[in-house]
């Protein structure tokens, strides 16, 4: 996670489930980012399968109404307009939480599905796999999504675990940037949280209402500073004030930008255009190992 | 005839027109016969997360008022609008309730459509 986005969440994710999978483990890598992801580009991939992701969201029924507009009292997402003689469903307000539905005296508002984008998993290597929520354009609702692909996630690496039997699964989410619904979801099934930042008072302000989100949930949490320059030092006092400990710092790079820019692959090389990545990622690594009892989940 | 303004704040006939909408701080029922006007609070919509114009557009059509004067609207507040018979004219913001009052009679303002 890290609150403010472009810091680097997807390129770390993608660098640190390579390397668990270089290193023999089982890895599913899931970009949970499904307004932009972005994840599946740094990587060599093949589609294995791609699954609608649906809700039920409530349609009228002119007939069975009575105007009551009880309907849009409890709507808490504003999702409804009841008018003396018409109600309007503003589908894509919608959070699909029922309560209209189930408390309309005369059931007016019957629930029906609908597709809000796609959950795709990617074949990368024998034990490791991508998997993307991609939402659709025109949705307006992200939170869902990112549920419904976490879940599915989950289940994946449960079955697997049950069919290879004796290794562990290891998960590597990758958030949404924000603080809002998504990034809890995404955060919702995680043993460990890694706040991915950058050296400048953006990135501090914005880790620092991810830290707020991460503390309540009560997660084991550590920082890694990327793009990481000389000259700001907010980040390490906030990480001393609140007892963080900082696993990496990743340094900035020119070269790493513009290869970034091309979609270029981002292999888990020792040295990676002038950057030793390797070493941030057995700190990450040894933290993670610590950090999660009787091994991963 | 009423007339409802989208607004920054209850001054009265003194009040600002918003540029806002659903986000507006309220709204001023103004009843022509009497000369008179009544506040519509919608400091709870200000911070909505989202479907503010929806809510906003619902306490427009329960107002009873005849006529909105006001910002243009988004698509979600037109389609709640259009549904009723408020006539929707394109205020001018910044400029008291009184000065669109005269606009409107004097035929200046543009109808949204």
């Amino acid at each position: 996670m890290s609150g403010k986005g472009g810091v680097g969440k997807t390129t770390l994710a993608v660098f640190l489930s390579t390397y668990y999978a270089r290193k023999a483990n089982n890895v599913i890598l899931a970009d949970l980012d499904v307004e932009e992801p972005n994840a599946g580009i740094f990587l060599q991939k093949t589609e294995i399968h791609s699954i609608d992701a649906v809700v039920y969201r409530p349609r009228w029924k002119e007939d069975l109404c009575i105007f009551c507009g009880k309907c849009q009292e409890y709507c808490k997402f504003n999702a409804i307009a009841a008018l003396p003689n018409y109600v309007i469903v503003f589908q894509e307000l919608c959070h699909s939480c029922y309560a209209c539905s189930e408390l309309c005296p005369t059931k007016a508002l019957p629930m029906y599905p609908a597709k809000i984008g796609t959950i795709g998993t990617y074949h990368i290597k024998d034990n490791f796999v991508f998997i993307e929520g991609r939402l659709d354009i025109g949705q307006e609702i992200a939170s869902t999504l990112v549920k419904q692909t976490r879940d599915f996630v989950v289940q994946k690496a449960q079955e697997a675990q049950k069919a290879l039997e004796a290794h562990a699964t290891m998960i590597v989410f990758d958030a949404p940037p924000g603080t809002a619904c998504a990034s809890r979801e995404a955060m919702a099934k995680a043993d460990v949280v890694i706040l991915v930042t950058e050296p400048t008072p953006f990135g501090l302000h914005d880790m620092a209402m991810a830290y707020k989100l991460v503390k309540a949930s009560g997660k084991p949490c550590a920082i890694v500073i990327n793009k990481d320059t000389p000259g700001y030092d907010g980040i390490e006092e906030f990480a001393k004030s609140e007892n963080i400990p900082i696993l990496a710092r990743i340094p900035y790079s020119a070269d790493f930008a513009q290869a970034y820019s091309k979609g270029e692959l981002l292999n888990s090389d020792d040295i990676y255009h002038g950057i030793n990545i390797e070493k941030s990622l057995q700190a990450i690594e040894a933290w993670v190992s610590k950090n999660t009892s009787g091994g991963l989940k | 005839m009423k007339i409802i303004f989208s607004v920054t704040e209850n001054k009265g006939k003194q009040s600002i027109v918003d540029a806002r909408f659903g986000r507006a701080a309220g709204f001023f029922l103004f009843d022509e016969e009497n000369d008179s006007g009544t506040w519509i609070d919608n400091t709870s919509n200000m911070n909505a997360a989202g479907g503010a114009g929806v809510q906003a557009a619902q306490a427009v059509v329960s107002s009873g008022a005849d006529v909105y004067i006001g910002p243009q609207l988004g698509p979600k507040a037109m389609s709640v609008l259009s549904m009723s018979k408020v006539q929707l004219f394109e205020g001018v913001p910044g400029k008291t309730v009184e000065e669109n009052i005269e606009l409107y009679k004097a035929g200046k303002l543009l109808k949204i459509r």
